[in-house]
């Protein structure tokens, strides 16, 4: 499985596929979110594969 | 295959959804600097000799802000400016993050807390109603950051506000139906009495100033604010969000139609009012009361 580490401290699992797939079915919208994985940052067609361990990023800030 | 940079042979990470073009990190930054570099100049944000206070929370957009343009080649000094609100669980960390980025840029931070301007923390403030969390916030921030920046003998006032906070306020504007802010038709003559704000990031959209932060390993993570959850723009922001997705442009339209609106109103005519100055704390208002003075009477 995916693993997804979300902003809030939440951690998630899902199944692989590409990134835009993955957060459409978490029903993030992928405007707002960025997305790392070892650092480096992914684009939404970059494919996930399973095991892969994700840092998510909101791009929503307060006030 | 993986997308490659449109101008080296590195992997991709990030493409422009507008234009389509792709950029390795390396590109990406160089892109986004320039962006920022042209919207200084366009809007003819500072000029030599400038002492420029940049509000520095020590989130995503502030340190980028100041990242960038410590690293522009501006003839302006840069004062970093934190406003301490005093919110519990939350504040501590943004403020270390702010030291640090001040130590790492060579920069010396100057910090200001609701408790120097008022006597109590944001958490006291609120403690019978935290619904108005973000106007009360706001408001005193302003007022923070404007005494700070006197004091410290700032001519500007920079702060991290991006494409996604300008369209959202051009489209507040609308859903308020508020027609004086729509045609910018009321005219104060507070430009001389504050002084200027600066928006260096107006034409970076928050996902590319955010991209910028994490390319670049600026950004640490930090809690949330706990009072975001009463954010009075967050269904705007869900909104436009939802519409930059599946239209990418959208933000980028609604400012410069705004612009574009302004400029085929022309030069507004009509009479200037004369700001006077609050009863109790001296500050420019057209009441009264200044904004933050009237709040802090209710509050109390």
């Amino acid at each position: 499985m995916v693993t997804l580490y979300l902003p809030d401290g939440q951690v998630m699992t899902t199944s692989a596929g590409t990134l835009e797939e993955i957060l459409l079915r978490l029903d993030m919208n992928p405007y707002e979110i960025l997305v790392t994985r070892d650092g480096e940052l992914l684009l939404a067609d970059d494919e996930i594969h399973e095991d892969d361990v994700l840092r998510v990023t909101s791009i929503v800030h307060g006030g | 295959m993986p997308v490659l940079c449109g101008h080296c042979e590195k992997k991709a990470v990030y493409v422009d959804p507008v234009t389509k073009q792709s950029f390795c990190g390396e590109h990406f930054s160089a892109w986004f600097e320039a962006g920022v570099a042209a919207a200084i100049e366009k809007y003819h944000m500072i000029e030599s000799g400038d002492r420029i206070a940049v509000g520095l929370s020590g989130g995503k957009d502030s340190t980028v802000l100041l990242t960038v343009l410590a690293k522009l080649d501006l003839d302006a000094e840069l004062i970093p400016i934190t406003v301490d609100e005093g919110i519990g669980g939350y504040r501590d960390d943004t403020i270390l993050a702010a030291t640090r980025l001040c130590d790492k840029l060579g920069l010396s931070d100057k910090l200001v807390s609701f408790t120097d301007i008022c006597g109590k923390t944001l958490d006291e403030l609120l403690s019978r109603d935290p619904r108005q969390a973000c106007s009360v916030c706001g408001t005193l921030r302003r007022r923070a950051l404007n005494l700070a920046a006197r004091e410290a003998g700032a001519t500007k006032i920079a702060t991290g506000h991006c494409l996604d906070d300008e369209a959202q306020s051009v489209l507040m504007n609308y859903l308020r139906g508020d027609l004086t802010r729509v045609t910018g038709s009321f005219q104060t003559n507070a430009d001389t009495l504050f002084l200027p704000r600066i928006k260096p990031l107006c034409r970076s959209t928050e996902r590319e100033t955010v991209a910028y932060g994490l390319v670049n390993r600026l950004l640490t993570d930090l809690p949330e604010c706990p009072y975001t959850k009463y954010a009075l723009r967050a269904g705007v922001r869900t909104g436009l969000g939802k519409l930059e997705y599946k239209n990418p442009g959208t933000m980028m339209k609604i400012v410069t139609g705004q612009e574009k609106l302004l400029a085929k109103l022309g030069p507004r005519e009509g009479e200037v009012t004369k700001m006077g100055r609050c009863e109790l704390c001296g500050e420019p208002t057209i009441h009264r009361l200044c904004a933050a003075c009237a709040l802090l009477e209710k509050l109390e």
